[in-house]
């Protein structure tokens, strides 16, 4: 075939160039006309049966992907509000040890600061005690009642120190 | 004398695979014969042994190939083969046996291929159906008339096949030449008849599927298209052939078929339709399916 023929029967003027041997032939008067639309019907809907049968297989696949994908979408939705729930609990249970945390701290607290107390009260009484038994180590012998004395007003002040 | 024709693209091995069996059975058919290979496109390096070669430097496809080899062979009778089918030793004497002096244009051997949904390629027949007439594929065995010579393997006269026109060149390269062969012969009231007895092993047309797929389509419905435009007679049929056509040119946006269809109305502008003469188109359909 010529490009010049093939150039003159492809594309938009192949319907009319068919149609033009049609009309040369006599196929579109009389019987022939009844037997031209009779094929062109039928055969048509053989064309587009053809035509459309991957077009449908494909939106059957689209169909069972977008099935698939709701199937995913629920089981995603329904796995968040299981890792909502599960996140809620988690804050509840720091909120608990946030609070534990601090009423420990609290507590560490005021316990330093007793100890503290107590260990200056501690140092206070011993030196008292040292000071007070170097004295009763100078007094002479003659003076041995004043040491008893002061020996026993020491062993009060200790007493009253125990628990 | 049978002179097998075997056209092929330079196809050295697939010649030297299968041409000992066709030679096999040549040789076992009780009769003189010759082996023409047609080179087509002038690809082949070699001569096969007890070969003559037929040489067509320029490829013009399966139909002028044969043609070509038809025209230099020397038998009364016509054995045309594909390079790529084994015969059986019995499958030419069984079908040299079963073509009679008149009245038939071929006989054909049970094809075994794995072309045919059925597995054997020589039982078609035609129908007209929405406007067009499409090939199915019938059992060969037993013995029935086919709408025409699977161009693998059959036998016929040479002078029938002459007298015919041997294959229309306006079908090259490829495909619907052999169903156009043989819906003329019988519009001449010659048969095809299988001969299921005999038996050909055939790989499947190993030389067109080497051809870009595109191509094959664009050539299969150029050809398809051209059949109906060149050989349907009755007013009836050609007006519904040329309106399922149309649906084509309305509906079908494929590339193979436009272009398809564009170069077969340009084809047909160029040789034009067959005189009206002979069996009707109806007629001829129904011969092959009344078996």
């Amino acid at each position: 075939m010529s490009r010049d023929k093939e150039k003159e029967v492809t594309g938009p003027d192949l319907l009319a160039d068919v149609l033009q041997l049609a009309r040369k032939e006599g196929a579109l008067t009389g019987k022939g006309l009844v037997a031209f639309v009779h094929a062109l019907r039928e055969r048509a809907a053989l064309v587009i049966e053809e035509r459309l049968e991957p077009l449908l297989a494909r939106v059957q696949q689209l169909e069972e992907q977008v099935r698939g994908l709701e199937q995913d979408v629920a089981w995603r939705r329904e796995t968040l509000a299981q890792l909502e729930q599960e996140n809620a609990w988690h804050r509840d249970t720091v909120a608990h040890l946030q609070r534990d945390h601090e009423q420990s701290s609290a507590l560490l607290t005021s316990t330093v600061a007793a100890h503290e107390g107590l260990l200056v009260h501690h140092r206070g009484v011993l030196a008292r005690v040292v000071a007070e038994l170097a004295t009763v180590a100078q007094l002479p012998w003659w003076r041995r009642a004043t040491a008893r004395r002061r020996l026993s007003a020491l062993a009060d002040l200790l007493r009253s120190e125990l628990p | 004398m049978i002179s097998a024709i075997v056209p092929t693209r330079g196809a050295a091995d697939r010649l030297e695979r299968y041409l000992p069996s066709v030679r096999t059975s040549l040789d076992a058919c009780a009769a003189t014969s010759e082996i023409l290979v047609v080179d087509d496109g002038g690809g082949l390096r070699v001569v096969p042994e007890r070969a003559r070669l037929v040489s067509c430097p320029q490829s013009r496809g399966y139909g002028p190939a044969v043609n070509a080899g038809v025209a230099a062979a020397r038998g009364d009778r016509l054995l045309i083969l594909n390079d790529d089918v084994r015969l059986e030793t019995s499958t030419v004497r069984l079908l040299r046996e079963a073509l009679p002096e008149e009245g038939t244009f071929s006989v054909v051997p049970r094809v075994l291929s794995p072309l045919a949904r059925n597995g054997d390629e020589a039982g078609k027949i035609g129908v007209w159906r929405a406007g067009l007439l499409e090939i199915e594929e019938t059992a060969s065995a037993p013995s029935r008339a086919a709408l025409y010579a699977v161009g693998c393997c059959y036998l016929c006269h040479r002078q029938t096949f002459l007298a015919l026109g041997g294959y229309d060149e306006a079908f090259a390269p490829f495909l619907w030449e052999d169903v156009d062969l043989g819906y003329r012969a019988w519009r001449r009231g010659l048969a095809t008849v299988t001969v299921p007895e005999a038996v050909c092993h055939h790989e499947g047309s190993a030389t067109i599927s080497e051809r870009p797929m595109s191509e094959r389509q664009g050539a299969w419905f150029r050809n398809w298209a051209l059949f109906h435009l060149r050989n349907v007679q009755d007013p009836a049929r050609r007006a519904a052939a040329l309106g399922a056509l149309a649906a084509y040119a309305l509906f079908d946006d494929r590339v193979p078929v436009r272009t398809g269809l564009s170069a077969a109305l340009a084809c047909f502008a160029d040789v034009g339709r067959r005189p009206s003469e002979g069996l009707s188109d109806d007629a001829i359909l129904a011969r092959v399916s009344a078996t």
